[in-house]
């Protein structure tokens, strides 16, 4: 993740815009990526600090050096330092500076009073304990070893995770984010609770407006959430077609950050699988093959419940105008069950048919509206009796 | 019945079905909901008990505690005087006193007397471990940490004003008792929800620098609570305090070191002239911002920089240190830079113990405790140890470089400022002369201490 002094950005009157590394000037950036991955594995093995000379001599004057340090910055998650000698450095020490105690003061040159410079202190110390170090404090951060590279980025990956985090790191002054979602529904829900979030739905024709900030935003603006906005946004990246609206603190005062699935951006975040189940599969599948006047869609619906949401399996929908929601409760958990059934309860409505498998520990009355058992698959017959019959 | 619920940093108020006549709920459209911030818990169960509402406080997880200290324990005057106009007032407010006059002690008694869950809050990881350190000794428990790499909460935990930021949502349910230390950090914009966000009714606050140049203190009032007690380094010198002498070294630079300093200097200040840029403020701001994209303003950065950097390490800088070193062998010595690399060369050269924000838990308590005991005579640190970390009976401070902070220089006085049997206190301060630093020592001598 950057840090706010590596952020590139422009402020206009109404929008922040990150300055992203443009396809135009790719050549350049390439060239970097591929320079700054080199010097990597050009230290493998080598301690920190060299490398941080080396990055920065590279960087020497070069203007641009928000872009370079940003780069490091994200390369450096993909790499692993640690001290260079097997010892435990501060007991090393402790027992060095106790040693040490009785020869003090420690002189740079012998004269006639002072006779005791460090390195005849240190080889005292050896032949005294058996204890060696060649670095005294080979422990610390950047004296440590570039001990493995786990760098299968590429230099355009590297651009990509760079562009990202620009986005992020502009979001983690955000303090409320609007998004449009056409699809992908539970994806996106399943990371805004990842990531902790509030959220306030509205249905917009074929799409779903989400406001999304925390708990404590009811009070004041506060970025306390920036955070989980901007970890929520590769999750939101995962849907089709989707839209953000994102309002962020700049020196010059509330701007509004926009960004759409045109914006160039990838996600690293993984799709949650078409289907729960294969239950859930194989009842898309049948119904499909099912000559009917009914319709399937999957997951089209989103019932907002305040702090939760229910995104109902599939939506059934007929020519007349009729819909109806279908919900499968596979084979889960007792504590998932039970949470399960609570937000059933609380959604209370009668065009949701609920498909329970029968080895569950409940029973009808569990449910106020319909309700099929199952026991390895969900018979399509059966629920189009169910729809049939409520005609 | 209603039930009044933690969420998040927040209470809710569920089941209640009118509207709550307490300015400090609100209607939460999202969750539907009452909602209010944890800070106003108490306000809330009285007003719950004033209208007789009957309702299930499922909000709060305060533990109550056996708190004895085991110590003997010789209160001063000032700190008993502070402590029972603390309790006069509620267990609310801020008790503010100079640096190294035993604040920790204060805080200590208010928990002995509280004897409920408590979080203890800190600027530094420095002044974290040191807490805990203190906290277990005298009270014998397991004291948690929050921080620093350790996410272990326990009745009494002890984290950094960064991480209680970051984490007070989940835990401001647990603890009745708050502790902020330096508490002049505390009104900074997102460090605010820290109180907001937790439900404890009673909090103390602890500084020796209450007031901000900002204002902001202001806003402490309704967080925690007035300041309640207060001493001057003034009041407390010589009385409790040991006394103290400065001796002011001016050093030269080396003619090489000259050379490139006039030189990068020179280039920089040329550049600031003809952008007519004025050396502090918004204009500064600027200039570091323009360094990113224009190459002159890039490389006036860049030897501005240099020049700063030579000036603070000075080649005979370490020379005057190894005669003070000499001079002072049989003195327990504290040398302060603020150049972590100029911490670890003194360290390999002298072998001497080094603090910087890098050492860890275990060997920080290790050096300080052997510090303390008298094992280690000498120590040398970054400039982590500004801000309160009480290191008994040194005498001799060298402080090598600094900025012109007069808070930061007031705290490090503050270190051997502490009371002993008939010592005497010397403070050297290293300064390169005929530069830049000349200023900024004469801007750090404009506190209080000095006059």
């Amino acid at each position: 993740m950057l840090t706010s002094d590596l952020l590139r950005y422009d402020v206009d009157e109404k929008y922040i815009t990150p300055r992203y590394l443009k396809r135009k000037h790719a050549v350049k950036y390439l060239k970097i990526a591929d320079d700054l991955i080199a010097i990597y594995h050009a230290h493998h093995m080598k301690p920190r600090r060299e490398l941080d000379e080396a990055l920065s001599e590279y960087e020497s004057d070069r203007v641009g050096y928000k872009i370079l340090r940003g780069s490091v910055k994200i390369l450096d998650g993909f790499v692993h330092y640690q001290p260079g000698e097997d010892l435990n450095y501060p007991e090393f020490r402790k027992r060095l500076f106790e040693f040490v105690e009785t020869y003090r003061p420690i002189v740079r040159q012998v004269d006639l009073i002072h006779h005791h410079v460090s390195e005849d202190v240190l080889e005292q110390f050896n032949s005294a304990t058996g204890l060696k170090a060649q670095n005294l404090y080979g422990d610390l951060p950047d004296q440590q070893i570039l001990y493995k590279i786990d760098i299968k980025l590429t230099a355009e990956d590297l651009i990509k995770r760079y562009n990202l985090a620009l986005a992020q790191g502009i979001l983690y002054r955000c303090h409320k984010m609007d998004i449009k979602i056409w699809d992908g529904y539970k994806t996106v829900f399943q990371y805004l609770k990842l990531a902790q979030l509030m959220h306030k739905t509205h249905r917009a024709s074929k799409a779903y407006l989400v406001e999304i900030d925390g708990p404590f935003s009811l009070f004041r603006r506060t970025q306390k959430y920036g955070v989980n906005i901007a970890r929520f946004l590769p999750g939101l990246m995962l849907a089709q077609k989707w839209h953000m609206n994102g309002l962020v603190n700049t020196e010059k005062g509330q701007r509004t950050f926009v960004l759409d699935q045109n914006c160039g951006l990838t996600s690293h975040y993984k799709k949650s699988h078409p289907f729960d189940s294969s239950v859930e599969k194989a009842f898309f599948d049948n119904f499909k093959k099912r000559k009917t006047a009914w319709d399937i869609e999957r997951e089209a619906e989103i019932l907002d419940l305040g702090d939760v949401v229910l995104i109902p399996d599939f939506k059934l929908i007929h020519p007349d105008g009729r819909e109806v929601l279908l919900e499968i409760v596979g084979f889960w958990t007792p504590e998932y069950l039970e949470k399960k059934l609570a937000k059933l309860q609380r959604v209370n409505r009668k065009d949701l048919i609920i498909a329970v498998n029968e080895n569950l520990n409940c029973s009808r009355k569990d449910f106020s509206g319909p309700v099929i058992f199952y026991k390895t698959r969900v018979k399509v017959k059966e629920v189009l009796e169910v729809l049939n019959r409520d005609k | 019945m209603s039930d009044l619920k933690f969420d998040q940093g927040t209470l809710i108020l569920e089941g209640y079905s009118d509207e709550p006549d307490l300015p400090c709920f609100f209607w939460d459209d999202r969750s539907r909901q009452w909602r209010a911030q944890a800070l106003y818990y108490d306000e809330i169960l009285i007003w719950l008990k004033a209208k007789r509402i009957s309702f299930d406080d499922r909000a709060t997880k305060v533990s109550n505690l056996e708190l004895k200290i085991r110590m003997k324990l010789q209160l001063r005057s000032y700190q008993k005087e502070g402590v029972q106009a603390w309790i006069d007032h509620g267990c609310r407010g801020s008790i503010c006193l100079p640096t190294g006059s035993g604040k920790t002690w204060v805080a200590l008694k208010a928990m002995e007397h509280v004897k409920q869950s408590t979080l203890v809050v800190m600027p530094t990881i420095d002044l974290m471990n040191q807490w805990y350190g203190i906290i277990s000794d005298a009270f014998g428990i397991e004291v948690g940490i929050l921080g620093g790499g350790y996410h272990e909460v326990r009745e009494v935990t002890v984290t950094t004003y960064d991480s209680a930021y970051i984490h007070m949502d989940k835990y401001g349910d647990r603890f009745g008792l708050l502790i902020f230390d330096e508490i002049h950090h505390l009104p900074a914009v997102t460090y605010s929800h820290i109180p907001e966000m937790s439900l404890a009714p009673v909090r103390l606050g602890l500084t020796a620098t209450y007031e901000r140049p900002d204002g902001f203190h202001g806003k402490l009032e309704r967080l925690i609570g007035p300041v309640i007690y207060e001493k001057t380094i003034k009041e407390l010198e010589g009385d409790h305090l040991a006394k103290y002498e400065t001796m002011k070294i001016a050093i030269d630079l080396t003619a090489r070191e000259k050379r490139d300093y006039e030189k990068n200097r020179q280039f920089y200040e040329n550049y600031i002239r003809d952008k007519g840029i004025k050396f502090y403020g918004s204009d500064l701001t600027a200039f570091l911002q323009e360094s990113a994209y224009d190459p002159k303003a890039r490389k006036a950065f860049l030897a501005r920089l240099k020049s700063r950097r030579i000036i603070l390490g000075a080649e005979r800088k370490l020379e005057v240190l190894e005669s003070i070193l000499k001079r002072h062998h049989t003195d327990r010595i504290i040398i302060f830079t603020q150049n972590n690399d100029l911490v670890y060369d003194i360290s390999k050269i002298f072998l001497i113990p080094a603090l910087t924000h890098h050492t860890k838990t275990v060997e920080r308590k290790w050096i300080l405790d052997n510090f303390r005991k008298g094992t280690y005579s000498v120590l040398v640190t970054s400039k982590v140890l500004n801000e309160g970390v009480d290191v008994p009976n040194a005498n001799v401070a060298v402080v090598l470089s600094g900025s012109a902070s007069p808070v930061e220089h007031l705290q490090r006085l503050g270190r051997i400022l502490r009371k002993s049997k008939g010592k005497r206190s010397v403070l050297y301060e290293l300064v390169t002369r005929g530069t830049k630093e000349s200023q900024i020592s004469y801007m750090r001598r404009r506190s209080d201490a000095y006059q």
